[in-house]
């Protein structure tokens, strides 16, 4: 019988034992499992909220006034805030953290016969956010009535308008989930464009508004290439900040973010990356812990075999060897009752905690690979010192 | 004629052990030759040192001070790593205990001195098996420790020891966990072995040690002077 034969056939010299060694490791490793799964989980989820927590600037003309992005009305051709500062944006040195940019562009539309007065026409790329300026901020609008713009809506003559601008203008109640009624027509200097939805944001101040497409707008005021907002998309929460310290050098741009909101943000979200990663790490040292604790008491007992092995010639690289051989057995046993345990505990915690607590393969393999790692390690201690030991030594240690 | 060299040579032998701040002579300055053949029994009381010179002839432990040559080899010279091959293929080990790995049938007991010398598997499992016809235990071959009883286990064990076809045998209180009659049963077993090679035996049992061809008195490291040269081999042909 080979070194490693016996090894492999060791483990089951005490069956019982064995059992429950290999049950407490299965539990170890598969609570473990389970647990480096969440806290993988909610590592992704806290990216997720890195990408979309205040990661939004927004550009506007210098001096530009508040919300409304009234800037000075300089002559076509002499825009200072325009086209052009695209242009300049894409060369910041940080550039490779914008994600996304978009450009809107706004035209007051005064009628003050109206009881919704000052309207205020917006062009934005089709699909980018309809940011409806709000009384205090921006505000998602939310569309009631139709549908929003998409990018098949390009150049096209087509709006979504305001509640509030619906009534006063177009005699128009648009109703949550009503569908408008066909057509609705909306003149805008010579042209005429089909009304396609009707939003709301809980306020008549942004309720106000009409969005259409940028290219159509272009095409209806010919503002040249003026532009009265761009907002820039970061890639990450840590790296607002930088790039709006970029974005402020470019000339005459002023950059606006909720800086103390991004701080803000920023610190509870690493404070929860750390968290997670510490309760990996105390998981870890706790898993490894017992793992080690196992082994060192399930090979203590074998010093005497060792030093009845020595007596009888065995070379110490053949008892490390069988002793390893032991260890993988177990720890593979340990593994199998891993995946049973983790597969089970994955099932009934993943309504709980609301993440997808499903084990892959690499998952496995490393947790594998870890708890063998710790249980050579666990074993190595009480075998190497056996094995250094004389035979007589070894023997008397019962 | 020239008397042919001692197998075993033990010369101002020393082994100290600190108990605190006491310090222990198990042995204490042993001078002895044992010849190539014939059994060897050394008495004494619990303490004296027995096992001790036991381990030390058997390289399982080092001398404090002093030299031990066996089959031409002077322990003193083998590095650390060597002294595991010795074991193998030197010396042969029984003890009180058995000390038989639980797990393993009897052949395959035996034939683990015989995996550690690299003898080929084959080979092994039919010498395993002669040895265990010679220590009358071929039946129980496949039979794993525990459904053996002591004597059986014993035998195991001697057959183990005689795997690797060592010069010495080397047997601490081997029948210290026997009843009498099965304890003289491997003092026989032994003493057939002696015919052959040199057997040492620890044994506080004055009755069995006289069944040896040489009896040493052990007390406190030191041999007596009542050493008995081959008196019970003597008063069996007497008889």
């Amino acid at each position: 019988m080979s070194v490693v034969a016996r090894g492999l056939r060791n483990p089951f010299r005490h069956r019982v034992r064995t059992a429950v060694v290999v049950t407490l490791l299965a539990c170890v490793i598969g609570i473990l499992a389970v647990l480096a799964q969440a806290t993988r989980a909610a590592r992704q989820e806290i990216e997720r909220l890195q990408a979309g927590v205040r990661t939004v600037i927004e550009l506007r003309e210098a001096g530009a006034f508040g919300t409304g992005g009234f800037g000075a009305d300089r002559p076509v051709g002499a825009e200072t805030f325009s086209r052009a500062t695209l242009a300049q944006i894409r060369k910041i040195p940080n550039a490779r953290h914008i994600v996304k940019i978009e450009e809107y562009i706004h035209q007051p539309q005064i009628d003050a016969l109206k009881p919704n007065a000052y309207a205020m026409i917006i062009g934005l790329p089709p699909g980018a956010p309809m940011r409806a300026i709000g009384e205090v901020d921006y505000e998602n609008a939310k569309i009631v009535a139709g549908r929003g713009l998409g990018p098949a809506d390009a150049g096209q003559d087509v709006a979504v308008v305001g509640r509030l601008y619906a009534r006063e203008r177009l005699g128009l109640d648009a109703g949550a989930g009503e569908t408008l009624p066909n057509p609705v027509k909306l003149r805008l200097g010579d042209r005429e464009l089909a009304v396609v939805g009707a939003y709301a944001t809980g306020n008549d101040f942004g309720d106000n508004h009409v969005f259409i497409p940028i290219d159509t707008f272009r095409s209806i005021f010919r503002p040249g290439d003026k532009l009265s907002k761009i907002r820039v998309t970061v890639d990450r929460v840590d790296h607002v900040e930088v790039v709006t310290e970029e974005l402020k050098q470019l000339p005459g741009v002023d950059a606006v973010t909720a800086t103390e909101q991004v701080a803000a943000a920023r610190a509870t979200l690493g404070s929860l990356t750390a968290a997670s990663l510490y309760g990996s790490l105390l998981l870890v040292a706790i898993g490894g812990g017992l793992i080690v604790f196992l082994m060192v008491l399930t090979t203590r007992e074998r010093i005497r075999e060792i030093g009845t092995l020595k007596a009888i010639g065995a070379p110490s690289g053949v008892i490390a060897a069988q002793f390893v051989a032991e260890v993988i057995v177990v720890i593979t046993l340990a593994a199998v009752g891993a995946v049973l345990v983790a597969g089970v505990l994955g099932l009934v915690l993943r309504p709980a905690l609301g993440v997808d607590l499903s084990l892959d393969a690499t998952m496995l393999v490393s947790i594998f690979l870890g708890a063998l790692a710790f249980a050579v390690m666990g074993s190595a201690y009480p075998i190497a010192k056996a094995v250094r030991l004389s035979p007589v030594e070894a023997m008397r240690k019962i | 004629m020239n008397k042919p060299a001692p197998l075993v040579e033990l010369r101002d032998l020393w082994k100290s052990y600190r108990k605190g701040s006491e310090t222990i002579d198990a042995v204490a300055g042993i001078d002895l030759d044992l010849p190539e053949r014939g059994m060897v029994a050394i008495v004494g009381p619990s303490g004296s040192g027995k096992s001790t010179l036991l381990h030390v002839i058997g390289a399982m432990d080092r001398p404090t001070r002093g030299s031990v040559r066996v089959a031409g080899r002077n322990l003193g010279d083998i590095p650390q790593g060597e002294l595991t091959r010795f074991r193998r293929e030197v010396v042969g080990f029984v003890f009180q205990t058995f000390n038989l790995i639980p797990n393993l049938t009897a052949v395959e007991n035996v034939a683990l001195p015989m995996e550690f010398s690299g003898v080929a598997r084959a080979a092994r499992a039919s010498r395993a098996k002669a040895l265990l016809e010679r220590v009358d235990l071929g039946q129980r071959a496949r039979h794993r420790p525990n459904e053996l009883s002591g004597g059986e286990m014993q035998r195991v064990a001697i057959a183990r020891a005689l795997a690797n076809e060592p010069p010495v045998v080397l047997a601490d209180e081997p029948t210290g966990n026997l009843d009498s009659a099965t304890g003289r049963l491997i003092y026989e077993l032994l003493q057939a072995i002696a015919r052959e090679r040199t057997v040492v035996v620890v044994t506080h049992s004055e009755e069995l040690a006289r069944l040896a061809d040489r009896v040493l008195h052990l007390r406190d490291g030191r041999l007596s002077n009542a050493a008995h040269d081959h008196s019970a081999r003597e008063a069996r042909s007497g008889a």
